[in-house]
């Protein structure tokens, strides 16, 4: 399939001030960042899914794709990053995610070792504007490395996905690290974030 | 402007990337450290490689860079390191902490409290703090899944039990996020307070070791210590910067003459110069 839509505008720059903005949303985990870096993204994509794809991937990295993205998004990845793509949750190290109610389990993916945890997967989630309905009480409030005291996740998330996340807890250092994405907004979840 | 030739930061866009991915895992697991495939640059190792290949992958065209070498803006690795930095990157860069939104450090918190949203780099000779212990790698890696850090205490207990108090004064180990023991490289335990609940990000390179770690925003850092045994830090009794008078800050004693005479001034200049009337 032939690529028509270009990456970045500027590769240097754009990379960077986005992983800025993945860097800030890691380090204080709840908080909506803005990625300033401007594309168009493949059919499927959001921008700031695609910004970040863009500044991660590269030769080294191995990416599963939640079946629904289609053959434009990976042919523009391969394109774009050169990223290898695997079918195999337990071997990847992002997972693109774009339907979270039929996401794979945390358990299905790469967990890390005890001597290396961060042989870990990333999963980039696409959310959509649903989840920003008014905060009510029943959103999570998180505690952990880089929160201030406490914060109320600013998103609606599957109960079931709150579920995981709390079970997975228990085997920190080891689990998966979240982005969710929406338009050009970042939220990260890192391992270290504990539901209160 | 940067200087033609080079590509912006210096490292190419492919190095950049997997340094910082895995600057993202390193603030995922706070005080572990990642193994990294470390360049060669324009420098030897132990001038702060490892931190320039962080700060290389972090900087952008609108940061504002401070270096500091031992709390100082005006020695050698300092002064080299910023130029490098406003060579290849043509950022701004300043001597004061408040107006800098990056900062490379080299053995130093600077005194003036830090802020959210400026990020400190570390550069780091070892980052192994079980090292003193156990020389195997693979082995100290094994202890660090185990979290077994017992010998670590003993080693404090030594110091106490020959010296009377623990006589680690600089690169004193800490306990990251309640887990992970960290070398929060040869800053002075003076400076081990600052790192707890900080509301700045603290990256930490070593570019022989290959190994990047990270603390995040307010999290907590504990210095080892003992119930019986608490950690101090540094105290100076009687004495104040003889050029601004500060009781507060870190102060270097520096020998004046042959006959004994010396003088106590604050090693951060930053900090100092705002002192001064």
């Amino acid at each position: 399939m032939i690529v028509e839509l270009p990456g970045f505008e500027d590769l240097i720059h754009d990379s960077q001030s986005t992983f800025k903005v993945l860097l800030y949303a890691l380090s204080r985990p709840g908080t909506i960042n803005q990625i300033t870096a401007q594309l168009t993204p493949p059919r499927g994509l959001n921008i700031a899914c695609a910004a970040t794809c863009l500044t991660l991937f590269d030769l080294e990295t191995k990416v599963w794709l939640q079946p629904g993205l289609g053959e434009e998004i990976k042919s523009w990845l391969l394109f774009h990053t050169g990223c290898s793509f695997t079918e195999d949750t337990q071997q990847t190290d992002f997972a693109v995610i774009w339907d979270i109610d039929n996401m794979p389990g945390f358990s299905q993916f790469k967990q890390g070792t005890p001597i290396y945890p961060e042989d870990s997967t990333t999963l980039l989630i696409m959310i959509g504007g649903q989840v920003f309905s008014p905060l009510s009480d029943k959103f999570p409030t998180l505690s952990g490395a880089g929160i201030n005291g406490q914060i109320t996740m600013p998103i609606n998330l599957p109960d079931s996905f709150w579920q995981q996340w709390q079970k997975k807890y228990d085997s920190y250092p080891l689990g998966v690290d979240v982005y969710f994405l929406f338009y050009n907004g970042v939220i990260g979840l890192p391992r270290t974030s504990k539901i209160i | 402007m940067p200087e033609p030739g080079f590509n912006f930061a210096y490292l190419d866009e492919q190095t950049k990337r997997s340094i910082r991915r895995a600057i993202l895992k390193a603030i995922a697991i706070p005080g572990h450290q990642i193994p990294f495939s470390s360049r060669e640059m324009p420098m030897s190792y132990g001038w702060g490689t490892g931190g320039i290949q962080v700060t290389a992958s972090v900087i952008g065209k609108e940061d504002t860079l401070k270096v500091i070498d031992q709390g100082a803006d005006d020695t050698t690795n300092a002064v080299n390191i910023r130029r490098f930095f406003k060579k290849v990157c043509g950022v701004k860069t300043t001597e004061k902490t408040s107006e800098a939104t990056l900062i490379q450090t080299r053995h130093r918190i600077p005194e003036t409290p830090l802020t959210e949203g400026q990020t400190i780099v570390y550069q780091v000779p070892m980052p192994e703090p079980l090292f003193v212990i156990e020389p195997s790698r693979t082995e100290a890696a094994k202890m660090h899944a185990l979290e077994e850090y017992g010998s670590m205490y003993v080693k404090l207990y030594e110091d106490i039990t020959q010296f009377g108090h623990i006589a680690t004064a600089y690169d004193y180990p800490v306990i990251v996020d309640k887990r992970y023991l960290m070398k929060p490289s040869p800053i002075p335990r003076f400076d081990n307070l600052k790192m707890n609940n900080n509301p700045a990000l603290q990256l930490f390179g070593a570019g022989r070791e290959k190994r990047i770690y990270a603390v995040p925003p307010y999290t907590e850092v504990k210095s080892l210590d003992f119930e019986d045994y608490p950690f101090t830090v540094e105290k100076w009794e009687d004495k104040a910067c003889e050029f601004c008078g500060a009781t507060d800050s870190y102060l270097d004693e520096v020998v004046t003459d042959n006959e004994g005479g010396r003088m106590w001034i604050c090693s951060d200049t930053d900090y100092c110069n705002g002192q001064l009337p």
